[in-house]
């Protein structure tokens, strides 16, 4: 009966890892793939795999510093949305009733606005301070962007900490930011870790505020990769390429993030 | 005397003001600014093809926008969108956490794994199902026609079906983000009241009811309330695999809104069309949080 | 002995005078930095494979930026309209590029052209292409790659059957119902509401005898275009492949390189694809006709006339090194060597046209495409800066004949009314 149990939780892991995976098993099938047999149906599973794809995205001076603006604009913004955001999220969740919903509201209301509200303001008011197109400007706007939903996100996990840690230590003799970070951060810890990946992800593969704000200096991946929709046809050999390189440092960042998602510190911690 | 120096630590809230409000001021008067130029475009015609064409129109904008069917439609789809998408996702998002939820080799790695469709660049992946969806070279109607469909679904090219395989793709690509902050929640919480409950011969079913998913509920509606406000914004899918069509089936209005801007080029009626729908959305956001967390305090 | 020596010298004095010129000419800008706003294109790739030559020869420091073509107009447009002289010179699409003219954010070359004709020579130049690019009696930037249509079908198909290559729409509905056969179409076309529907369905509303606007209003309650739009709905209808209403180029081309469709009317470049072995089921079984048109008067040709070009920005500080640039990239060396570099079948240099490489990979449907291209419509796309406007509002009508959702009529008046609205600005 065991058997039988774990046999079929398994199956139904298989099946979940192929409905969410099938497309990047295409994406990456087909970037070995030539043209020829990347879509022919029905598809071809044996195939003679060829290199010339990676070959050329990996020559593309373009592309290369593409993935280096990535690196940069997206971890830095996120780090720094990451920490802002847990200090208000601290603050919001041991400072207030809980039940006065109106600044979580507002906060979460500044999600809503579709990026092109505020792109074109940005873009004339970043052009006539002359900071197109730099470091400083992408990741100020990213953070900017970032915070708001790092906010909403760590208040949860915040408030999943039980009251009485943070009393402890304050009768201790800590102070506040004390207790902020050495006692209450440790805890949060898969929180703060999901609340960076997905910030991390969520501006890696940003498009339109990259768009209109990045220029040669500052052009990140997304837009780089949209290039390759040309009016005169897709280079899928590239296309598919780039969209695996793509992935690869988001790939690893997940899976050495798993340690800190694994169960946290358990209330017999509290004296 | 400990009674006497947790009431003064307790009072001593103004340290911990000062850990958000700065940030807060800060977003403040930045959604101030953005407010008071999306008022500036509403207001005026804007073109960026008429350099010295700008105009004040009063509220000429709105008007036409009210009287403007495809707005209309676009509303509607953009409705029927959000709430599909974001309702099947919480559900199985929620679902597929807390079936996860156990020990068992390979774990990290399937966790892992499942992230894939949120790092997958939303254009690739758009571009990726398009081809699945091919009716006549794509993996979708061939898996169909070998359990007995040959001539498949016209995904994309019926009206009535494309919004559906829509809906689909953004199932497939947001799911994820809902597992991974379920996910993060299961592992933070407290295992005291789950042993409890098991040693006093709860069935798995009912820990789960009973016990796990009331400690999950902040994380769950933080999710739901995320992909609400995100899926209204949805652009690159759309885009690239229907364009809003066909027949303006799967238009939204962010696309609409996007459309005008960077087609036509019309920045002020853009500005309007953006700025309406903020206002739907932050009403239905107010309306769903009232309803989430008025049950919330009876707990 | 002497005298000889002294004719010889004398002889190759202008020579080298001319040689000593043009290596003043070519520095003469020796310093200054340009920067481009570039569509991504095998062009542009080609572009930035031979930057180094360039600097080298001109000492003049060019940056590329390259980003998508969908995404292109309106990062110039920002860049324009907030007077930054971020882009000494922007790629583009004509149909846009007669926006930037209008809006006065690009220069004519006229001028530089006579003052700099190092690098430009306008024989080499496709002429339907190079007379494109005109606004106001003015000529802007010079052209990349451009494009015509044809009408692409199968040859053994059409044997089999015994059939002639349709040269009026009707022929072709009756050829299509004809070939539909199994799972293969009688025809395929674009059907994406946007700007790929609208781009063959074009071919229509001039092959029936339409046209888009006129004295100042737009035309598509016309008989004509009633006709033009029930006539793409019914073919597609009787002898469409399924999905037919959201195929962009991409599906448009694949299916017909897979064998899958008898006929197709589409972008010059598919015969590319076509052709390609390495790509094509159909290598050598297609025939390149013109686009069919109706037995009554055009007011236009309905094969299309798409051309890209690189024009120079007005207010940029470095005119004459954006010049040197433009010129150089759409030379016939560079052109030829970009065949090699990065193969694209829509140069606009004759002499590229004729290299080896280009005869090897698009010799067989090369005298189509200069045909097409000779009798392309230089309006096929409204060429005012309305133009996506007008190109949005009536792909909805065309998607909504094809789905059936609305008659062609009703869709037609709804989109000309919009159409009407732009228009009058």
């Amino acid at each position: 009966m065991r058997l039988l149990r774990a046999t079929l939780f398994r199956l139904g892991v298989v099946l979940l890892l192929v409905f969410f995976l099938l497309p990047f098993v295409w994406l990456v099938l087909t970037s070995f793939k030539t043209y020829l047999d990347a879509f022919a149906i029905p598809p071809v599973l044996i195939f003679k795999p060829v290199l010339v794809n990676y070959v050329k995205i990996l020559a593309n001076a373009d592309f290369v510093a593409a993935f280096v603006n990535s690196a940069v604009v997206s971890l830095a913004s996120s780090a720094i949305a990451v920490l802002v955001g847990a200090l208000a999220a601290y603050g919001l969740a041991f400072g207030r009733r809980r039940g006065a919903f109106d600044i979580e509201l507002f906060v979460l209301s500044l999600r809503i606005a579709p990026p092109i509200l505020f792109i074109i303001p940005t873009y004339y008011l970043a052009n006539r301070f002359g900071v197109l197109d730099t470091y400083g400007l992408l990741i100020g706007v990213y953070t900017l962007v970032n915070v708001p939903f790092g906010i909403s996100l760590l208040i949860t996990y915040f408030r999943d900490v039980p009251p009485d840690m943070r009393e402890a230590a304050l009768v201790d003799g800590c102070n506040e930011w004390q207790t902020f970070w050495r006692i209450v951060m440790p805890v949060v810890r898969g929180g703060l870790t999901a609340t960076m990946i997905l910030s991390v992800l969520f501006t890696w593969n940003e498009f339109l505020i990259a768009l209109v704000l990045t220029g040669k200096a500052t052009q990140t991946l997304p837009v780089a990769i949209t290039a390759f929709l040309t009016f005169q046809g897709t280079e899928w050999g590239q296309l598919t390429a780039a969209g695996t390189l793509i992935m690869l440092p988001m790939l690893a960042v997940g899976l050495l993030a798993q340690r800190n998602l694994v169960r946290g510190m358990t209330i017999g911690s509290v004296k | 005397m400990q009674a006497d120096a947790l009431a003064t630590r307790r009072r001593r809230q103004p340290g911990v003001r000062l850990f958000y409000q700065p940030t807060l001021w800060v977003l403040g008067v930045i959604s101030v600014l953005v407010t008071g130029y999306t008022v500036f475009l509403v207001l005026h015609r804007i073109s960026l093809l008429q350099p010295e064409g700008d105009r004040f129109v009063g509220l000429g904008n709105i008007i036409t926008l009210l009287g403007d069917g495809r707005a209309w439609n676009a509303t509607l789809n953009t409705f029927i969108y959000v709430v599909s998408a974001s309702t099947i996702e919480i559900a199985a998002g929620t679902g597929i956490a807390l079936y996860l939820n156990r020990d068992f080799s390979g774990r990290r790695i399937v966790r892992t794994l499942l992230l894939i469709p949120l790092i997958m660049t939303p254009v690739v992946s758009g571009l990726i199902w398009r081809i699945f969806y091919d009716p006549n070279s794509g993996i979708a109607n061939y898996l169909l026609s070998l359990v007995g469909f040959p001539d498949g679904l016209d995904w994309l090219g019926d009206p009535h079906m494309a919004m559906a395989s829509l809906v689909l793709v953004d199932v497939w690509q947001w799911t994820p983000f809902v597992i991974v902050i379920v996910m993060a929640a299961l592992e933070s919480m407290a295992r005291e009241p789950l042993e409890a409950a098991m040693i006093d011969g709860a069935s798995r079913w009912q820990a789960t009811r009973y016990v796990i998913l009331p400690m999950v509920r902040d994380a769950i509606l933080v999710a739901a309330t995320l992909r609400l406000i995100d899926s209204v914004k949805v652009f690159d899918i759309i885009y690239v695999m229907t364009r809003g069509g066909p027949a303006l089936a799967t238009e939204t209005l962010n696309m609409y809104s996007y459309l005008t801007a960077f087609n036509s080029f019309s920045l002020g009626y853009a500005g309007t069309i953006a700025l309406v729908l903020t206002v739907l959305v932050n009403v239905g956001l107010v309306i769903v949080y009232r309803l989430a967390t008025g049950r919330m305090r009876e707990v | 002995m002497k005298r000889r020596t002294f004719v010889a010298g004398s002889l190759a004095l202008p020579f080298v005078a001319a040689g000593v010129a043009r290596a003043q000419s070519t520095q003469a800008f020796k310093g200054q930095h340009i920067t481009a706003l570039l569509e991504g294109h095998p062009t542009s790739n080609s572009m930035r494979d031979m930057l180094p030559e360039f600097q080298r020869e001109t000492g003049i420091d060019v940056t590329l930026e390259i980003v998508p073509y969908n995404d292109l107009t309106p990062k110039a447009l920002l860049a324009y309209s907030s007077k930054s002289n971020r882009y000494d010179i922007v790629m583009d699409d004509w149909v846009h590029g007669v926006g930037y003219a209008a809006a006065n954010y690009i220069q004519p070359i006229s001028a530089l052209a006579e003052k700099l004709p190092l690098y430009f020579d306008k024989s080499d130049l496709v002429p339907r292409f190079f007379d494109t690019l005109e606004y106001k009696g003015e000529r802007f930037g010079l052209p990349v790659y451009g494009e015509s249509t044809f009408l692409m079908y199968r040859k053994d198909l059409f044997a089999q059957k015994g059939l002639k290559v349709p040269t009026t729409f009707d022929e072709l509905a009756e050829a299509a119902a004809k070939l539909k056969e199994g799972r293969i179409a009688g025809i395929t076309l674009r059907g994406e509401q946007g700007i790929q529907n609208v781009y063959v369905w074009a071919a229509f509303l001039w092959g029936f005898g339409g046209e888009w606007i006129s004295g100042g209003k737009c035309q598509l309650t016309s008989p004509e275009a009633e006709q033009a739009l029930t006539a793409y709905a019914d073919i597609l209808r009787r002898s469409g492949p399924p999905g037919v209403a959201n195929f962009g180029w991409q599906e448009n081309r694949l299916l017909f390189q897979q064998g899958r469709a008898a006929m197709t009317i589409d972008a010059t470049v598919n015969g590319a694809f076509n052709e390609d072995p390495s790509q094509s089921s159909v290598v050598g079984k297609v025939g390149y006709a013109t686009v069919p048109k109706q037995n009554v008067p055009l007011k236009g040709s309905s094969s299309s006339l798409a051309v890209h070009g690189l024009y120079i920005s007005k207010t940029t500080p470095s005119p004459e090194a954006a010049w040197l640039f433009v010129s150089w990239a759409t030379a016939k060396q560079q052109q030829i060597k970009s065949v090699t570099l990065n193969p694209n079948c829509g140069v606009s240099s004759l002499a590229a046209m004729d290299s080896k490489e280009y005869m090897d990979r698009y010799g067989s449907f090369k005298e189509a495409t200069l045909k097409a291209i000779q009798a392309g419509n230089q309006n096929y796309l409204p060429n005012i800066p309305q133009a996506n406007a007008i190109i949005n509002n009536t792909g909805i009508a065309i998607s909504q004949a094809l789905a059936g959702t609305s008659s062609a009529k009703d869709a037609l008046a709804a989109a000309n009314a919009k159409n009407d609205q732009a228009l009058a600005g």
